[in-house]
C-alpha cells in the first residue's frame, strides 16, 4: 500500500515537473539590439522598421496577421464584414479591452485613432505628419480623392469605414501598425508629445525612452489576451554591426537585427546562439523603362530576362538570404500562379530574340543600381556587376550608375534609367504587388502601361472572396510575364540572430514583430 | 580682464552667425531631399511636394535663410524633420553623454600624455623617450574603429572584464539626475545605498574613453615633450640645478609649470573637438552622444538638426577657448588682458 502511494506521489511529482518543463519560463527582460533608434512611437507617424518594432508591442490593430503567415485574422475587432458594394467595412469590437491608462477601447477610440490621420479638421491632425495617410493616398488631398471617405461610429462597439471606391484589398491595411488604436484620453492629454509617451492596448506598456540609447517596455498586467511571458523588453541601440554581434555573444543583448554574411558565420560558430530562419514578403526585381529607350521593345525585355542566370546571382549575392521567384511577387502570397513557366536562363533564346528585334548590337544600356542594402537586395552593386558581365554575351553593353538614396528614387520616379533596381516589401494581398507596382501609380517605375492588365487587377479589388479574385490575378500574371516589364531577382529570406535562451519568437513575413509569445529560458 | 571677457563674449555672436550661415548654405550643395527621405523611399511625388511646402523648402533660399535666422535670434533652433522634436531638446538629451565621455577621456589623455611627455623630455634619446614617442605616433595613426573593436574583443570578450558598450547595464533603469551617469551613480551611492549604478557607469565608460583618448594622448605627449625640451635648455633651469635643487623639483616646479601653456592650449582644443562628438567611438561603443546623432542627421538630411547641432557645438567650442584664455592668466601671471 505504502509503495503504491509512493509510486502515485512520484508519478504526480514527475508529471508536474514535466508540465513545468513544457511551460515557457515566465519573467525576464529581453534586450533587443538594434542599429537605429525609433523616430516616433505614435503608430500613425511610423513608416519604418526601427519604430514599428516597438510600436507593435505597445499598440494593436483591428485585424492582425496569423503568426508566421500572410493571413489576416480579427484582433481588436472580434469580427468584420464587407458590404455588397465593397465600399463599407464594418468592424465589431472586442469588449473588455483596456488601454494602459485604464480607459476602455471602444468605437470612440477607433474613430479617434483613424480620423485624426484622415481628417484635416480633426483637432489632433496638427500633430502629424501621418505618413501612410498622406503618402500612400489614404487621405484626401487638395488634388486627389483619398481611399477613405469617412470613419463612423455605429454604436459603442461597432465602427464603419466608408471608402470612396470599392476595394476589398484595403482590409490588409487594418492589420498594419498605422491603423493601430491609440488611447484618445492619453493622446489628447499629451498632444504633440504622444509620440514620446505612447499608450495603447498591447501586451507591453511604455516605460522609458532615452533617445539613441534605449526604449524600455514593461508587461501590461491587465492585458486582455494571453499575458506575455516576459517581464519587460528593452530595445537598445548598437549602431555598429560588429559591436552588436559582440554584445549578443556576451549576453548584453538577447536578439539583434539581421546581420550580413560575415556576421552570420560568426553567429553560426557560437553554440550559445542561433539564427532563426523565416520567410519574408519582400521581392527584389529589376524594372525596364518601357516608356523610352531600348526596352520599349518587348523582345529586348524578354531577351534580357533569358540572358541573365538568376541562379548565379542568388548564389553569389543572396546566398541563404534569397529564394528564386518567377513573378515580382512573393509566392507566399495567395493568387500566385506557380504553374507559370518564368524565364529560365537560355542564352540561345536571348540571342535569337535580340536578333529578331532588329536592334543593332551592341545595345548600349544603363543600369542604375541600389546604393545600399535593402531587405530584398543585399548588394545592388554586385548584382549590377554580374548583370554587366552576363549581358555582354547576349549583345548588351551595360553602363553601371548609382546615386545617394534620395536622388536614386527621384531618378527612378523620373524614369532616368534603362534598367532600374528596385523591390517591395508588401502585405499579404496580391493587390499590394500586382496593382501597386504595375498600374498607374507612382510605384510603377517601369512606366509600363497595359490596359487589359489594369482592368484585371482593378476588377480583382472589387470582387469578393479569394477564389474569385485569384482567377483574375492568374490572368493578369500571364500578361505580366509575357510583357516582361521586370526581371525578378529573388525573394528575401530572413535570418534573425538570437540567444538560444529566446523561445517562441515567430518571424512574420510582413516584417511585423510581436514579443507577447516570447519567453527566455533560464 | 572683465573687459576682455566681455569683448570675447560679444565676438561669439558674429562667429555663431557666420558658422550658421555657412552651414545653412552648404546644405544646398548636398544631394538628396529631406522630405523624400522622411516620407520613405516610395512616397508619392505629391506627398513629397506637400511636405516640402510645409517645411518651407520650396521657398527661395534667401527667404528660407531669413526665416531661419530670425528664429535663431530668438533662440529657436526649430524642430527636427526626422522626429518632430525641438532640436535644442534633442541636443540637450545627448550632450551630457558627450561631455562625460570627453572629460573622462581627456583626463586619461592629459595624465598619461603629460607623464609620457615629461619622461621623454627628461630622458631624451633614451629608450623611454623612444617608446613614448613611437607610442604617441601609433596613438595618432591607429584607426579608432579598429582600436575600438580590438578593445571590445580583448577586454569585453576574451578577458570578460568590461561591457561591450552603452552607458550603463541596460537592465539597470536608473533615473538620471545630472545626465552624467558616473556622477549620477555616485549620487545613488548615498541616495539608495547602492554601489552598483556607479560601478556599472564606471565600467561602461572605460573602453570608449580609452579609445577616444588615444589621439589627444599622443598629441599632448608630443607637445609636452617639445615644450619641456625648450624650457629645460633655459638658463634659469641651469641656475636651479646649480643651486642644488633636487631634479624632481627642477622638473615639476620650475620647468613643467612654464611648459604648461602650450599643453593647456592643446587640451582645450582637443576638448573642443571632443564636444563635437566622436562619431566612430560613439558608434562602436553604442554611446548615445551628439556625434552619432549629428552623423545620422546628416545622413537623413535633417538640416535643422545639423544646423542647430553645429551652432551649439560652435558655442561650446568658443566658450572652451575662452576658458583656456582665462586659465593662461592663472598659469602664467605675466599674461594680463
Amino acid at each position: 500500500m505504502k509503495s503504491k502511494l509512493m509510486g502515485a506521489l512520484c508519478a504526480l511529482v514527475a508529471g508536474s515537473l514535466s508540465l513545468a518543463a513544457a511551460a515557457p519560463d515566465a519573467g525576464g527582460m529581453l534586450v533587443y539590439g538594434k542599429a537605429k533608434d525609433a523616430r516616433a512611437l505614435d503608430p500613425g507617424m511610423v513608416d519604418e522598421g526601427n519604430s514599428s518594432m516597438i510600436v507593435s508591442q505597445i499598440f494593436e490593430s483591428l485585424l492582425t496577421y496569423k503568426p508566421g503567415t500572410t493571413q489576416i485574422i480579427p484582433w481588436l475587432a472580434k469580427d468584420y464584414s464587407v458590404s455588397a458594394d465593397h465600399k463599407e467595412i464594418t468592424f465589431n469590437l472586442r469588449s473588455g479591452v483596456k488601454f494602459h491608462d485604464g480607459t476602455s477601447m471602444d468605437a470612440d477610440a477607433v474613430v479617434f485613432s483613424l480620423k485624426r490621420q484622415n481628417d484635416k479638421n480633426h483637432p489632433f491632425n496638427q500633430f502629424g505628419p501621418w505618413k501612410y495617410w498622406s503618402s500612400k493616398g489614404w487621405a484626401t488631398t487638395e488634388k486627389k480623392e483619398g481611399m477613405v471617405k469617412d470613419i463612423v461610429k455605429v454604436n459603442d462597439s461597432t465602427v464603419k469605414v466608408i471608402l470612396n471606391q470599392p476595394d476589398e484589398s484595403i482590409l490588409y491595411n487594418f492589420a498594419l501598425y498605422f491603423t493601430d488604436i491609440v488611447s484618445p484620453t492619453a493622446a489628447q492629454k499629451a498632444g504633440g508629445e504622444f509620440k514620446n509617451h505612447p499608450v495603447g492596448t498591447g501586451p507591453f506598456q511604455f516605460s522609458e525612452w532615452r533617445k539613441d540609447n534605449y526604449v524600455a517596455l514593461k508587461r501590461f498586467e491587465a492585458y486582455w489576451g494571453q499575458k506575455p511571458h516576459l517581464a519587460g523588453l528593452i530595445f537598445k541601440v548598437f549602431p555598429d554591426e560588429q559591436a552588436r554581434i559582440l554584445a549578443l555573444k556576451k549576453g548584453e543583448a538577447d536578439m539583434i537585427d539581421p546581420v550580413g554574411p560575415e556576421g552570420m558565420k560568426t553567429i553560426e560558430a557560437d553554440p550559445s546562439l542561433k539564427l532563426q530562419k523565416g520567410d519574408i514578403n519582400s521581392i527584389g526585381y529589376l524594372c525596364f523603362n518601357c516608356e523610352t529607350g531600348p526596352f520599349v521593345n518587348k523582345q529586348l525585355r524578354q531577351a534580357f530576362n533569358y540572358a541573365v542566370n538568376k541562379q548565379e546571382i542568388l548564389n553569389a549575392v543572396y546566398g541563404k538570404t534569397g529564394v528564386a521567384e518567377k513573378l515580382p511577387m512573393p509566392s507566399l502570397v495567395w493568387g500566385y500562379d506557380k504553374s507559370l513557366p518564368g524565364y529560365d536562363f537560355n542564352l540561345a533564346k536571348a540571342k535569337a530574340l535580340v536578333k529578331a528585334s532588329g536592334v543593332p548590337t551592341p545595345i548600349k544600356i544603363n543600369i542604375v543600381y541600389l546604393p545600399a542594402w535593402r531587405p530584398y537586395n543585399p548588394n545592388g552593386k554586385k548584382v549590377a556587376e554580374i548583370l554587366q558581365a552576363e549581358l555582354k554575351e547576349a549583345g548588351f553593353e551595360a553602363n553601371l550608375q548609382t546615386y545617394d538614396m534620395g536622388t536614386y528614387w527621384d531618378n527612378m520616379d523620373a524614369g532616368k534609367f534603362d534598367v532600374g533596381m528596385t523591390g517591395w516589401t508588401g502585405e499579404g494581398d496580391p493587390d499590394d504587388f500586382l496593382y501597386s507596382l504595375f498600374t498607374d501609380g507612382f510605384l510603377n517605375s517601369a512606366r509600363w502601361k497595359n490596359k487589359s492588365y489594369v482592368d484585371l487587377v482593378t476588377r480583382a479589388k472589387m470582387v469578393s472572396g479569394i477564389p474569385a479574385r485569384t482567377k483574375l490575378y492568374y490572368q493578369a500574371e500571364k500578361i505580366l510575364l509575357d510583357e516582361a516589364p521586370f526581371l525578378t531577382l529573388a525573394r528575401g529570406v530572413e535570418f534573425r540572430p538570437m540567444s538560444n535562451k529566446v523561445q517562441g519568437f515567430v518571424i512574420y513575413p510582413t516584417g511585423m514583430m510581436r514579443f507577447g509569445s516570447v519567453s527566455m529560458s533560464k | 580682464m572683465g573687459r576682455y571677457l566681455a569683448k570675447r563674449f560679444l565676438l561669439v555672436i558674429p562667429t555663431i552667425l557666420g558658422v550658421v550661415t555657412l552651414v545653412f548654405f552648404l546644405r544646398f550643395l548636398s544631394p538628396g531631399d529631406p522630405a523624400r527621405l522622411m516620407l520613405g523611399e516610395r512616397a508619392t511625388p505629391d506627398s513629397v511636394k506637400v511636405l516640402r511646402a510645409e517645411w518651407g523648402l520650396d521657398r527661395p533660399k534667401s527667404e528660407q535663410y531669413m526665416v531661419y535666422m530670425s528664429k535663431v535670434m530668438r533662440m529657436d533652433l526649430g524642430r527636427s524633420y526626422k522626429t518632430g522634436d525641438p532640436v535644442i531638446r534633442e541636443i540637450l538629451d545627448r550632450f551630457p553623454a558627450t561631455v562625460e565621455l570627453s572629460i573622462v577621456s581627456l583626463v586619461m589623455a592629459a595624465i598619461l600624455g603629460i607623464l609620457a611627455g615629461v619622461v621623454a623630455a627628461t630622458r631624451r634619446n633614451t629608450l623611454a623617450d623612444f617608446v613614448a614617442m613611437v607610442g604617441s605616433l601609433v596613438g595618432v595613426s591607429v584607426p579608432i574603429f579598429w582600436l575600438g573593436l580590438i578593445l571590445i574583443i580583448v577586454f569585453a570578450m576574451n578577458l570578460n572584464l568590461l561591457p561591450t558598450g552603452g552607458r550603463l547595464d541596460v537592465r539597470m533603469l536608473m533615473q538620471p539626475i545630472t545626465g552624467f551617469y558616473t556622477l549620477d551613480g555616485f549620487i545613488y551611492i548615498f541616495k539608495e545605498r547602492n554601489f552598483s549604478y556607479f560601478l556599472s557607469a564606471l565600467r561602461h565608460i572605460i573602453l570608449p574613453a580609452a579609445a577616444l583618448a588615444t589621439v589627444p594622448l599622443a598629441v599632448i605627449a608630443r607637445v609636452t615633450r617639445s615644450a619641456m625640451l625648450e624650457i629645460m635648455g633655459q638658463d634659469y633651469i641651469r641656475t636651479a640645478r646649480a643651486k642644488g635643487l633636487p631634479e624632481r623639483s627642477v622638473v615639476w616646479s620650475h620647468a613643467f609649470r612654464n611648459a604648461l601653456l602650450p599643453v593647456i592650449t592643446i587640451i582645450g582644443i582637443e576638448f573642443g573637438y571632443n564636444l563635437a562628438g566622436a562619431v566612430l567611438t560613439e558608434t562602436i561603443f553604442a554611446w548615445p552622444g551628439i556625434g552619432n546623432w549629428m552623423f545620422n542627421a546628416v545622413l537623413s538630411r535633417d538640416y535643422l538638426a545639423v544646423q542647430g547641432g553645429v551652432a551649439f557645438v560652435s558655442v561650446a567650442f568658443i566658450l572652451i577657448n575662452l576658458l583656456v584664455d582665462v586659465l593662461y592668466a592663472y598659469v602664467n601671471p605675466r599674461i594680463r588682458y
